[in-house]
């Protein structure tokens, strides 16, 4: 345990640059599966007979072995940072679309029965209600892409895109505890990082008027308990 | 590396059928890994979240840290193993199993605590013990929810379960991690594909498997 700490102390310019590296590779395929998920998810929603396929696809996406992934995407980009950030892109696609997609239909109706009464088009009711009310779902998703993302970022040194798997794989080849415990402190360290970071943006996203108390997001079950006693 | 497109099909096809004894050994094995990682996950995680549901102390806190263990990427866990136990089938079993926990035991909690109150108390009034109650009443009612979370640890674990080969386990991996390093596409697929496949199978099979979890007049 100490080794591993030492080792890292010892090389911490190298592993700043994997964690920096692994946020860039992270950040580029969350931002690449946002740009295509969010408005998929906004799409199906206004047109829910394509909400089946659509959700099934990217479903089934995240269902593929990482490793058979990584196959499929080198038969066209061959090694590098664009397999690695098409990959996560595929991953962290589910949650962004089915979150967006969820966040606006569960929307109260008649929140937005009141829009239309009031006059509002239909741009209008999508960017200055249904979008706004459903941020903090859509942020959710981004959260979770982004967990995903760290998960499949981790395995992409196999593809010479580097990041902080880079350190548990030559850890296991050297059969090395103390450089697999570093990178796997490494890791474990900037997801859970990553994960803090993403909450805090999800409550700053969320519309005062709408957040509940901190920045975490309320456990399921508690909610689901407190329901029960009520009824 | 980079084929003209149309040559793709064909040679993906060569690959898989020169090499379908071995796929199908790695496969047989897959399964196994993947099966006995299942009914470990289960049998560890049904009976501990039937458990939080009753003492309720530290139930949150429980179920939340099998969720820090879902975030860590799967190669950490199990790379994690090698220090802890070593190499081969039993440190990946045992990193898989730690990986189906979290959804087991979060359906099996959220879905007992869900049964309505009302449908309990009658249950308690018709005389029954408590642990009729719980299996007549509250596992039956929760069946859908636990089989729904038995079926995404499932597919979790058939899916990672090919990272497996870097820790020494048997499986698909085993065919994709050559190809990885002498980095042929072809060579990755051969294992790729089955594992692709076995994993959809599984998601089908306990979709399927699902409606018949669930008591016949609650079918939809």
């Amino acid at each position: 345990m100490l080794d591993a700490l030492q080792y890292m102390v010892d090389r911490s310019d190298r592993f700043l640059a994997l964690a920096w590296e692994h946020l860039l590779l992270v950040a580029a395929g969350v931002g690449v599966a946002a740009v295509i998920g969010i408005p998929l998810g906004v799409l199906i929603a206004r047109r829910p007979r394509w909400a089946g396929p659509v959700l099934g696809v990217s479903n089934t996406l995240q269902t593929v072995p990482v490793l058979a992934m990584i196959g499929v995407v080198m038969l066209f980009t061959g090694l590098g940072k664009d397999t690695a950030v098409i990959c996560i892109a595929a991953y962290s696609l589910m949650p962004i679309v089915r979150n967006t997609y969820v966040g606006i239909t569960s929307i109260d109706s008649a929140v937005v029965d009141a829009a239309r009464a009031m006059g509002m088009t239909p741009r209008q009711l999508l960017l200055h209600v249904q979008v706004p009310l459903a941020l903090p779902a859509i942020a959710a998703g981004l959260r979770t892409g982004a967990l995903v993302g760290m998960g499949t970022a981790s395995v992409m040194s196999l593809v010479a895109a580097g990041g902080l798997g880079a350190e548990i794989f030559m850890g296991l080849s050297r059969i090395s505890n103390r450089i697999i415990l570093a990178g796997i402190f490494a890791l474990v360290a900037l997801t859970l990082l990553l994960d803090a970071v993403m909450g805090l943006i999800t409550w700053l996203l969320t519309s005062p008027g709408i957040r509940t108390t901190g920045p975490r997001r309320r456990p399921v079950a508690a909610s689901r308990r407190r329901v029960s006693i009520g009824a | 590396m980079n084929p003209v497109l149309w040559e793709i099909p064909s040679r993906l096809v060569q690959t898989l059928v020169q090499n379908r004894d071995v796929i199908l050994d790695r496969s047989v094995e897959h399964i196994w890994i993947a099966a006995l990682a299942v009914a470990g996950a289960v049998l560890i995680g049904v009976p501990v979240a039937v458990l939080l549901t009753r003492v309720k102390v530290g139930a949150e806190m429980v179920i939340g840290l099998a969720g820090v263990v879902q975030a860590i990427p799967s190669i950490a866990l199990l790379a994690l193993m090698v220090p802890l136990v070593g190499i081969g089938d039993r440190p990946a079993i045992i990193a898989l199993i730690l990986y189906g926990l979290m959804p087991i035991m979060r359906n099996t909690y959220t879905g007992i605590l869900q049964v309505d109150r009302g449908v309990v108390e009658a249950a308690r009034g018709m005389g029954m013990t408590s642990w009729q109650v719980l299996l007549h009443v509250e596992l039956v009612l929760a069946a859908r929810m636990i089989f729904n979370g038995v079926r995404t640890a499932a597919v979790f674990i058939v899916a990672w379960g090919t990272l497996a080969a870097f820790i020494g386990g048997g499986g698909l991996g085993n065919l994709m991690v050559p190809g990885l390093q002498l980095m042929d596409p072809y060579r990755i697929l051969a294992g790729g594909i089955p594992a692709t496949i076995l994993a959809l199978l599984t998601d089908k099979l306990l979709g399927w498997g699902e409606r018949f979890a669930i008591p016949k007049g609650l079918r939809l």
